[in-house]
């Protein structure tokens, strides 16, 4: 453990021994099942990733000479209109540090009075002030979920 | 019931539109891979700009003042788990705070113990309701009672980091624009496959969405678990809305809707438990996702005055998600549909899978992202990366559970009725 990471894997629970063994081999051997299918679902993919570490290692020449890189200029397209999306995106980020950087557009607003929570709730702002400084109450509420009485402990 | 049909007819709609244009296999290839790019992107910006170089969640950063704070507690029948949580709760790097329990009428000993926890800590004050009210109704009562202006509120079984409160209430110290701010959930349930996948998917699709929509400007929602509000904020919006499935979803668009600014900080670390079986699991994503629909109904008719503007693009993202789950359902029927009959040239689907190099562009970005979101990670995990085997299960698991419980979500949001109260979610809280 790090000094950077030094308490949390006392949060983890690796309740193993309450997970029965057979379910725990399962599990290990579905997510290598998965992967093969993972595997199997891309295998049309891979003479393209032959022929592409082929033109990269042929120091990117001509791409036409490679049956599988046809796809290339579909590729630029997707990645020109990701590229697009990127600058706007940041673009918009960047916009709105410059715009708001430094700038307090918003005073501070008071602070939420017990006046304000008693007019909310049909109760006197003493009452409100009592509730909060009490250590424990029981609240009653009604079928509509109106509060309806506060039985504060001491 | 008109905001809902508008609603749903644009989605309807859109589905439509993509099938008789001959668009809709295209979309459902290419709207996630350019979406993991967008959050691949946002995901690194975030990380440069905000969490490189800064200080581990180990140290708490400099604020400029400590106003006293209130850590509401809502709880459900967390009797095994609300020990754990005050603990960690009154350990908290901060000088002055208190924490509130509220115990929502549960049927175990939850109850009992808060009362049996409030001698040990004195800090603790413990509110009983008489009856159980739901999770907003006693988030409401807790932000009625509580003394701080500063809110921070976590879940009944969730554990906070010690510099956890410290992370959350800065930001709002320091700008006053800033109405909430969203912490970093680290799941600790790990003894299931299920348990190790949501390892993998909190850091890749949920840390990493939030990073890259933090970038925008706007957050589709914050982690109910691990959260902190301005009580000004939250009066402007009339707090909780006690009807709907995820408070966490309404109250964050409600907010960004007041133009008050949500931050992420992924610093703010909590820990927490989560569903490790299949059915636990499936009905806490259809709540996640029916908590979307629901936000999406809500606001879709009153969201298009200029000033809301930067909302759009959330509404924006959640039709396009729910569009490409039920693209993606009409294509299986469709394909299916051609095995048996000579189907119309314009609803021929020749295959569900993408096109062969489209899987590895695919595959390869969807790799891309779990590695890079999981990199950023080990800033708070040092051996996080040892998880990424099990990973596999989201493309080819997870996403079609996903897929399901947006359609699943989206009928019954349709026809929930507005007036009926939302109740907890799933029990299952993993294997202890």
């Amino acid at each position: 453990m790090s000094e950077e990471h030094p308490s949390y894997e006392h949060y983890i629970i690796t309740a193993s021994q309450e997970v029965p063994l057979w379910v725990r081999l399962r599990d290990i051997l579905l997510t290598v099942a998965l992967w093969l299918v993972y595997l199997y679902f891309i295998r049309e993919s891979w003479p393209f990733v032959v022929d592409l570490a082929r033109w990269i290692g042929n120091g990117f020449d001509d791409y036409t000479q490679y049956s599988e890189l046809a796809i290339i200029p579909t590729i630029q397209a997707y990645g020109q209109v990701a590229g697009v999306m990127t600058v706007i995106y940041l673009g918009w980020a960047l916009y709105n540090m410059l715009r708001f950087r430094g700038r307090g557009r918003r005073k501070p607003r008071a602070i939420v009075a017990p006046e304000d929570l008693a007019s909310m709730y049909g109760f006197s702002p003493e009452t409100v002030v009592e509730w909060q400084d009490a250590p424990s109450m029981i609240m009653h509420h009604d079928e509509h979920g109106h509060l309806t009485d506060v039985k504060v402990g001491k | 019931m008109t905001r809902k049909i508008f609603g749903l007819s644009i989605i309807l709609l859109l589905v439509l539109y993509g099938l008789v244009t001959g668009y809709m296999l295209d979309f459902i290839f290419l709207y996630p891979l350019f979406m993991s790019v967008m959050w691949i992107i946002g995901g690194i910006y975030f990380y440069m700009h905000w969490e490189r170089g800064t200080p581990s969640p180990e140290t708490a950063p400099e604020v400029s003042e400590h106003p006293f704070v209130s850590i509401l507690i809502p709880c459900y029948n967390e009797g095994d788990n609300v020990a754990d949580t005050i603990e960690a709760a009154n350990a908290q790097n901060w000088p002055d705070f208190e924490i509130i329990a509220i115990n929502d009428g549960s049927s175990d000993d939850t109850g009992k113990k808060l009362t049996k926890l409030a001698k040990e800590y004195p800090r603790l004050r413990v509110v009983q309701f008489a009856a159980n009210q739901g999770k907003a109704m006693a988030l409401r009562m807790g932000a009625l009672v509580a003394k701080g202006e500063y809110l921070v509120c976590i879940d009944g079984d969730a554990m906070l980091h010690v510099n956890a409160v410290t992370y959350l209430v800065r930001p709002m110290v320091e700008n006053p624009r800033v109405g909430a701010v969203t912490g970093n959930p680290r799941v600790r349930t790990r003894s299931t496959l299920i348990g190790k996948v949501q390892v993998g998917e909190f850091s890749s699709i949920i840390g990493l969405i939030k990073r890259a929509q933090r970038i925008y400007g706007h957050l589709f929602t914050i982690s109910g678990v691990i959260c902190s509000f301005r009580r000004r904020a939250l009066h402007d919006c009339g707090y909780w809305d006690l009807n709907m499935v995820t408070e966490d979803i309404d109250i964050s668009w409600s907010m960004q809707m007041k133009h008050w600014a949500i931050q992420y900080e992924p610093n703010a670390l909590c820990w927490i438990l989560m569903p490790e079986t299949f059915r636990g699991l499936w009905k806490q994503r259809v709540r996640w996702a029916q908590g979307g629909a629901e936000a999406f109904f809500k606001n879709i008719v009153r969201i298009w005055k200029w000033p809301d503007h930067r909302m759009w693009i959330l509404i924006a993202d959640f039709v396009f998600s729910t569009v490409w789950a039920y693209s993606y359902l009409l294509s299986l029927i469709l394909w299916s549909l051609g095995k048996f009959f000579v189907m119309p040239a314009t609803l021929n689907v020749p295959t569900i899978f993408p096109p062969a190099f489209w899987g590895l562009v695919l595959a390869f970005v969807n790799l891309l992202q779990f590695v890079t979101a999981m990199t950023i990670e080990t800033r708070y995990e040092n051996k996080l990366l040892r998880l990424l085997g099990w990973t596999i299960w989201y493309p080819l698991v997870f996403w079609i559970i996903s897929m399901f419980t947006n359609l699943v979500a989206l009928p019954r949001a349709f026809f929930k009725s507005r007036t009926k109260r939302a109740a907890w979610g799933s029990s299952d809280r993993g294997f202890k």
